[in-house]
């Protein structure tokens, strides 16, 4: 009760007046995010704000919900781990474990079983800045045990200029997010990750015209 | 001094009687002109607001302001990537204009077009990349300048001290050509639909006609006359600063709009609904604000 408290305070006063107001964001479609899991939110990745940036998109009573997914690489610093887990109720995957051996994807899978809203980043790391990478499989994987899952696609713009990969300077930019229609798995696993990928990238296209 | 309440009570009525009318009309209610009237709420409100407050409260409003047009503009160039430091610079420069203003009135006028522009050559040569490096430095000098320096002599003007030819001092000047300013794009507008005719400068702005220009300035010069003598200029003073208000208001619209074209956007933002970015309002000031300054300081010596 208290995190959650804490999160959502955190939320509405510092983390949402930076993304909308010190950066400046602008939003096309809010109307497509899914308010209740569960749901995967699949997004470019660009910049550790990626994340934030995404959470602050829902008003604060929603927050509880979310699951952003991140590598267990960073989770080095005690503080910082405990608001990782605590506060931003992150799921950490090892990217080093093949799939062979075990599932490293089984804990998305449990907390899609609770209803959570997943958030996943196909690129699988932070990306050149304003670049979008090749996707890895893990996505279509998720697709695959859970099809009935919507996955919603999202574009983010400009967060690659403000904190990129290697960045420890915060420069301020307008910043941009589309978000598409959700998709469902069709049961072909080449194609749904060049199908998604490509979704990702016509969005870029529709900011043009905002 | 209650002249200024007054005025500023008269905009809210006329804002509330444009209000009323548009909500009785039969408007879908996301209609840009919905939108753009709200907007206008709260844009008189917030800059009434500031304006009535203490000097520090309206110069830390005008660096708000400078600073919300920068990152519109630095988010619409193009960008190389080193070029974040120099940016970073700039946005430092922001604050420190503005504490010029409030506290140092005449070194404000070399900080940005002198020291700034050199600093940020400075940086560049120091961050080494050389490929692109005199357009982004150009750019954002350039930035720098449209966005905060001509915006920060707003400041200047307000601290003019009440004199009998200024009983509402710096405050009501501000008001006079803030308000003028609008009402200047609003005369434009309404000229250019209610005439049409030639169009002025069709490459830059298509809906700008010279009816339009001619109308707007005639008419907000007698408004400015009829306004002035309520605030007890004279009448050719007060005549000559409509002129200069609504002629620097034309060319700095026009100026932002041919930016506009260049980088081929519509707006420079969606901050403010119905009206797009922050550039894209106060975009009339950019010229009329230094012009206005200059005329009361070599003119009347305030």
């Amino acid at each position: 009760m208290k995190k959650n408290l804490f999160r959502n305070i955190l939320f509405l006063c510092f983390f949402r007046p930076l993304i909308w107001i010190f950066l400046g964001l602008t939003v096309k479609n809010n109307h497509r995010l899914p308010l209740k899991g569960p749901a995967i939110l699949v997004a470019n990745h660009n910049s550790h704000l990626d994340t934030i940036l995404l959470m602050t998109l829902y008003p604060v009573r929603y927050l509880f919900q979310i699951r952003p997914v991140a590598a267990a690489d960073y989770f080095n610093n005690r503080y910082l781990s405990w608001f990782y887990n605590n506060i931003l109720q992150i799921i950490t995957i090892k990217r080093t474990i093949p799939f062979k051996t075990s599932n490293p994807l089984q804990k998305i899978s449990d907390a899609l079983q609770e209803g959570s809203i997943i958030i996943f980043y196909p690129e699988g790391t932070r990306g050149s800045p304003e670049q979008m990478g090749e996707f890895k499989k893990g996505i279509v994987r998720l697709a695959e045990q859970h099809p009935h899952i919507p996955i919603v696609p999202i574009y983010l713009q400009g967060l690659g200029k403000v904190l990129a990969k290697g960045q420890r300077l915060l420069v301020p930019f307008n910043i941009k997010a589309v978000i598409g229609d959700p998709l469902k798995f069709e049961g072909n696993k080449n194609t749904f990750i060049i199908l998604l990928r490509e979704k990702i990238a016509s969005l870029a296209k529709e900011l043009q015209h905002v | 001094m209650y002249i200024v309440y007054i005025i500023i009570f008269s905009l809210f009525t006329l804002l509330t009687v444009v209000t009323i009318s548009v909500q009785f009309s039969n408007q879908p209610s996301n209609s840009n002109l919905k939108k753009r009237i709200y907007s206008w709420w709260f844009i008189l409100g917030l800059f009434s607001l500031a304006l009535l407050s203490n000097a520090v409260v309206f110069s830390s409003f005008l660096a708000v302001i400078s600073f919300l047009g920068f990152k519109e503009y630095i988010s619409e160039i193009p960008t190389r990537s080193v070029d974040r430091y120099i940016i970073f610079f700039a946005y430092l420069a922001i604050p420190l204009q503005f504490y010029l203003v409030h506290y140092c009135h005449i070194e404000m006028t070399h900080f940005i077009p002198v020291y700034m522009f050199l600093f940020i050559g400075f940086l560049a040569v120091i961050l080494g990349e050389t490929k692109g490096m005199l357009t982004s430095v150009a750019e954002l000098y350039w930035g720098l300048v449209l966005t905060v320096f001509c915006i920060s002599y707003l400041g200047c003007i307000r601290q003019f001290s009440p004199s009998y030819l200024y009983p509402a001092g710096g405050i009501g000047l501000v008001l006079y050509l803030v308000m003028l300013t609008q009402l200047n794009d609003v005369f434009q507008y309404c000229w250019g639909k209610l005439i049409g005719g030639r169009k002025i400068l069709p490459k830059i702005s298509p809906n700008k006609t010279v009816a339009g220009f001619l109308g707007g300035v005639v008419t907000t010069s007698f408004f400015s006359l009829f306004l002035g003598l309520l605030i007890a200029f004279q009448p050719h003073q007060a005549f000559i600063m409509g002129l200069i208000i609504s002629i620097g208001g034309f060319l700095g619209d026009v100026l932002v709009s041919a930016v506009k074209r260049d980088l081929g956007i519509k707006d420079f933002s969606a901050l403010i609904p119905g009206h797009g970015g922050v550039l894209d309002r106060i975009d009339s000031l950019i010229v009329s604000t230094p012009l206005f300054f200059h005329y009361l300081k070599l003119f009347h010596g305030v």
